[in-house]
């Protein structure tokens, strides 16, 4: 063969991967940290006397780390990617068999079965085979661990969202990451007090906050990390460079008292992450309302109210104060939102995604998979 | 061949002042080498770790960059022996099956194999030319030899590839 026939061959056998975004970054990171040549004894001890100092420093003052450190807001530029022209990151359930196969949703338990993206002009899926288990990231430690570690211990778990900024999977839910893609906030205790974010480019973990009281994370703004209190009203801003905690209003709730926060009904996982965390509220009215609210960034705090009605004729839709009539192709789902428009996962029979923006209003994209059979398709991240 | 200047006039002497500017020069050169690391790495991570790794490595070495010379060859030499430390760290030339990306076509699966078959510096100067096309003279910059031994370096790893790849070489350019 000819050396342009040998050359392409190359290509094909090494393949075409490109660098993640965030390498600049790291690499400047990683030139600026302090090194000179050192003998190996000097280098150990070194080490070891660092060691030290970090021990006492974390025993003595454990906030005092991460006040130095340098701004890491994780702001990304503003997109401008076409929500119906690119790919959308998606994780596709399937169902273990339970004790009432014939029940579609109590029928047995979900698992995730595929990782992959969406073409959202053809409706396309191609699986990623590398995106799971996600290799030696942090994750909020669980009540089954025997020994708790607050970062880095835990085992590899299920990739659960896609950054486009950093082209990897992460384990925690898309709500979570930082905008530009290169963070990712995180519990670091099994107690839900201890909020962190880890840095894809130093791997490294920063303790942000310890709350007095459990928290959850809403997401990750262009302001800040927004938490709400687990057991009171309470949410705030957290600054993810460095921890500053300011009390931020809490959202008005759509529905009239006495609706109680978090008072989720038979639809309870409607209207939470693919993490399993609420995202906004979600509350069911007369069993067939669902009331589900959402962050999205254009405006600061901006809140967008969906009710889902499911009656006799179909369902209704109400998205930011306009009904669609939408028969029975639409399950509110698992949603992910972004500054562009809210992202809806599907439920089987059902192959379709829905989007939903304020110009176009909702827009179906029919999905096209091998098995129509798996049970819910998942947004995982913000379209590229 | 490296030739210690002190002070050194050319553009990265002048911008290797300081840290930040001396990673403003690196960073055109970052997608390729990138591109090097994982060709010889084969893991992403680890690429990724290799090209960090070597431009600390290039700031500690830059007093080593010789007054006049282009600085790509001179970097991707610094990668390209830190992909060989890291091989020799992880004791490993190639990762889990399970861990590469697919080869979209037989023949690319068969040359993927034939790749991993052979030592590491047939690997690279394979890889330098054809698979970062570079042109003979930059091959030789990068290995520290001329136009003409990087030329012979090709053929013989090309020769290694034998019987499953027979390439007719081009008259080359340089």
């Amino acid at each position: 063969m000819d050396e342009a026939r040998f050359r392409a061959l190359m290509h094909g056998a090494i393949g075409d991967e490109a660098m993640g975004q965030w390498l600049p970054g790291a690499v400047r990171k990683r030139v600026a940290q302090p090194a000179e040549p050192a003998s190996r004894a000097r280098v150990l001890a070194i080490v070891a006397a660092f060691a030290l100092f970090a021990v006492l420093a974390l025993a003595l003052v454990p906030r005092i780390l991460h006040r130095g450190q340098s701004p890491a807001s994780g702001v990304a530029t503003p997109s401008r990617v076409q929500p119906l022209k690119c790919r959308l990151p998606v994780i596709v359930y399937d169902q273990k068999p339970g004790p009432d196969p014939t029940d579609p949703l109590n029928g047995g338990t979900e698992v995730m079965k595929l990782w992959g993206f969406v073409d959202t002009s053809t409706g396309a899926f191609t699986r990623d085979p590398k995106a799971s288990p996600t290799k030696g990231m942090p994750v909020a430690p669980v009540y089954t661990d025997v020994t708790p570690a607050r970062t880095g211990a835990a085992p590899p778990v299920p990739a659960l969202s896609y950054s486009p900024g950093a082209r990897r999977w992460f384990p925690v839910a898309p709500e979570w990451v930082s905008p530009d893609g290169l963070s990712y906030a995180y519990l670091g205790d099994i107690y839900g007090k201890d909020l962190m974010r880890y840095d894809i480019a130093t791997r490294q973990s920063i303790d942000l906050w310890h709350s007095a009281e459990q928290i959850d994370i809403v997401r990750w703004t262009a302001r800040g990390i927004l938490v709400d209190s687990a057991v009171s009203t309470g949410h705030w801003l957290v600054d993810p460079a460095t921890g500053a905690v300011t009390p931020a209003p809490p959202p008005i709730s759509p529905l009239p008292p006495p609706y109680p926060k978090k008072s989720f009904g038979s639809a309870g996982t409607i209207g939470t992450t693919t993490a399993g965390e609420p995202i906004g509220q979600a509350e069911v009215l007369n069993g067939q309302t669902v009331t589900i609210w959402v962050y999205i960034d254009t405006a600061a705090h901006k809140r967008i109210t969906i009710y889902h009605r499911t009656g006799p004729v179909g369902n209704l839709v109400t998205v930011d104060g306009i009904t669609w009539h939408m028969g029975s192709g639409f399950e509110a789902g698992r949603l992910f939102a972004t500054a562009g428009g809210i992202w809806f996962g599907t439920l089987a029979p059902t192959t379709s995604m829905w989007h939903w923006d304020p110009t176009r209003g909702l827009t179906r994209v029919d999905i096209h998979l091998v098995d129509k059979n798996l049970l819910r398709i998942v947004p995982a991240g913000p379209c590229f | 061949m490296l030739v210690i200047v002190i002070g050194a006039g050319v553009d990265v002497g002048a911008k290797a002042a300081d840290k930040d500017g001396f990673v403003d020069a690196l960073e055109p050169l970052l997608p390729t080498a990138f591109r090097l690391a994982y060709a010889m790495l084969r893991n992403r991570d680890d690429a990724e770790d290799a090209v960090q790794e070597a431009a600390a490595n290039a700031w500690r070495k830059r007093s080593t960059f010789r007054a006049g010379a282009e600085l790509r060859p001179w970097f991707l030499a610094i990668v390209a022996n830190e992909c060989r430390m890291s091989m020799r760290r992880n004791r490993r030339s190639i990762p889990a099956e399970a861990a590469l990306p697919q080869p979209d076509s037989d023949e690319a699966a068969e040359l993927h194999r034939a790749l991993a078959r052979i030592d590491m510096k047939s690997r690279l100067v394979l890889v330098l030319r054809y698979y970062l096309d570079l042109p003979f003279d930059e091959v030789g910059r990068t290995l520290g030899i001329s136009a003409g031994a990087a030329r012979v370096r090709v053929h013989r790893a090309l020769r290694k590839l034998r019987p499953a790849f027979e390439v007719e070489e081009g008259p080359g350019d340089g």
